[in-house]
């Protein structure tokens, strides 16, 4: 009989813990969607107040003047973006429906405001203008006579003015013989451009070195630290060493040619190659100071972009005959 | 982006020569002394902040960029190189880039544009890239210009956590 009552008054205080431990588990769960339910209710009006002040700013845009409008769209479109990332911030707690509707609000604010800048700003048109422009040359006193030229239409002309102001170019110039020194050009970022049967000697060690629309020219050019880059260019002799050369759009061209990585060509022919030869006094210093390998030289690794068969060599350059080659420049200085 | 693993899919476009390669190779700490003008494309898995990041490096040579498009499906962020000493050709990037962006396939990557080789002397300041690029045009996609080097890798860092941070947000709130 005791025995029996003792298992009952057991049964009974077992039960009773379990209903109040279940009692604590629904409490818990009620405080948490509450604190839940605070989140998203503070969410909402955040955000709801928010989205009435873009949209206010959508309706003034009307009432704006035309010079001030493109501004206050930029600060519109700013908002918004603002108000996306609070509302990814928020996406833990908020509920998947309610994340779709905030984000529809979001685009149709988007949409809003984008037509009525469509309506309000007509976009510039975006094409390829004819520019007239003046060409600054500057760089050392390098270019002597300034003349005003108009460019050709073609993608190569200058955007701006002012983009111009610190290059160092030699540019339009015909039967001139040109020398410049280290000090000169070191680590520039040299520029030659438009000559007709000039010879330019480089002697020293730019970054880069830019050549396009040369005719007939003869360029010699010390250790360039990373890439040349040649575009139109007709029956010349180049001697360049350099980590990169890039050749475009160019013919009949012999080139002298040290590079450390590879060469590439597009849409060129009658390209000879031969190794590079050029001496000049201080030569190996301006090769240490341009971290160029003298040793390592690639010259005969030119992939062409327009030749793509990998058992064929490219019609398109070949190696220069040894009988061909000139060995010794110096009659050129 | 596939969410579970936090794949992100960058690809990385601009003129040839703007140091596409080099910026991919400086960010993955590999040597770029011996980088040759791209042949096709680099493709580099890497893990940066929780993120695995596929980076997209293709060739800007002329007779590559019609095979650009075939890189467009699944890009998150796309990264548009300049070279902003090469003055010259700013007018062929800027078209090239507009083009770029009316592209629907690329409709929802952020853009993030990186004006390299700021270290040059004579290279343009962010505010003459921002205006001859016309960016400020741009208003279809989320964008951000900042000057690098990739040479000397400043501000590559920078730049890359820009974009994923803005790509984390908008797959995160799409979900």
């Amino acid at each position: 009989m005791q025995e029996k009552c003792d298992r009952k008054i057991e049964m009974l205080t077992k039960r009773d813990l379990e209903r109040k431990l279940d009692l604590q588990k629904e409490q818990e769960i009620r405080n948490l969607t509450n604190a839940d339910n605070e989140k998203i209710d503070y969410f909402e009006s955040v955000f709801n107040e928010k989205r009435q002040f873009i949209a206010d700013a959508i309706d003034e845009a009307h009432n704006i003047d035309i010079d001030k409008l493109g501004v206050h769209f930029n600060n519109i479109s700013r908002d918004i973006l603002i108000l996306q990332k609070y509302l990814a911030a928020s996406n833990i707690f908020l509920r998947g429906y309610d994340i779709k509707i905030y984000q529809q609000v979001l685009q149709n604010l988007t949409n809003q405001a984008r037509d009525l800048e469509d309506k309000l700003l007509p976009k510039k048109k975006f094409g390829f203008k004819n520019k007239k422009s003046q060409k600054i040359d500057i760089g050392n006193g390098i270019n002597g006579n300034r003349k005003k030229t108009i460019d050709e239409v073609d993608s190569c002309a200058p955007t701006k003015l002012d983009a111009f102001e610190d290059l160092n170019a030699v540019s339009d110039r015909s039967d001139t013989n040109l020398v410049l020194s280290n000090s000169q050009i070191f680590k520039k970022d040299i520029l030659l451009s438009k000559l007709n049967n000039c010879k330019i000697k480089l002697f020293g060690s730019p970054s880069t070195l830019h050549m396009n629309y040369l005719k007939d020219c003869y360029i010699f050019c010390g250790p360039v630290s990373t890439s040349i880059f040649v575009e139109s260019c007709e029956n010349c002799t180049f001697v360049i060493a350099c980590q990169q050369l890039r050749l475009h759009s160019s013919k009949n061209i012999n080139i002298y040619l040290h590079v450390t990585s590879r060469a590439i060509m597009e849409d060129s022919s009658n390209i000879f190659i031969a190794p590079y030869n050029l001496e000049y006094e201080n030569i190996q210093e301006d090769f240490k100071k341009s971290g160029l390998d003298g040793c390592s030289n690639n010259w005969t690794a030119i992939d062409d972009f327009n030749w793509l068969k990998l058992d064929k060599k490219s019609p398109n350059w070949n190696v220069l005959d040894e009988a061909k080659r000139i060995e010794k420049w110096s009659s050129f200085f | 982006m596939k969410q579970k693993e936090k794949e992100i899919r960058i690809l990385m476009l601009g003129l040839d020569n703007a140091g596409k390669t080099t910026i991919l190779k400086k960010f993955n700490g590999e040597d770029i002394n011996t980088i040759s003008p791209t042949l096709g494309f680099n493709i580099k898995t890497l893990e940066h902040r929780g993120f695995k990041l596929n980076m997209w490096d293709v060739g800007g040579q002329k007779s590559l960029r019609s095979y650009w498009r075939n890189y467009f499906e699944c890009t998150d962020g796309l990264i548009w190189v300049v070279d902003s000493a090469d003055k010259r050709r700013l007018k062929d990037c800027k078209a090239e880039l507009h083009i770029l962006l009316q592209e629907e396939r690329l409709s929802g990557a952020t853009l993030l544009v990186f004006a390299n080789k700021r270290d040059l002397p004579g290279a343009c300041n962010i505010e003459e890239l921002r205006d001859i690029l016309d960016l400020d045009e741009i208003k279809s996609h989320h964008w951000h210009i900042i000057w690098c080097s990739a040479v000397t890798g400043e501000n590559l860092l920078q730049g890359i956590d820009w974009l994923i941070s803005d790509i984390a947000t908008r797959i995160f709130t799409l979900d």
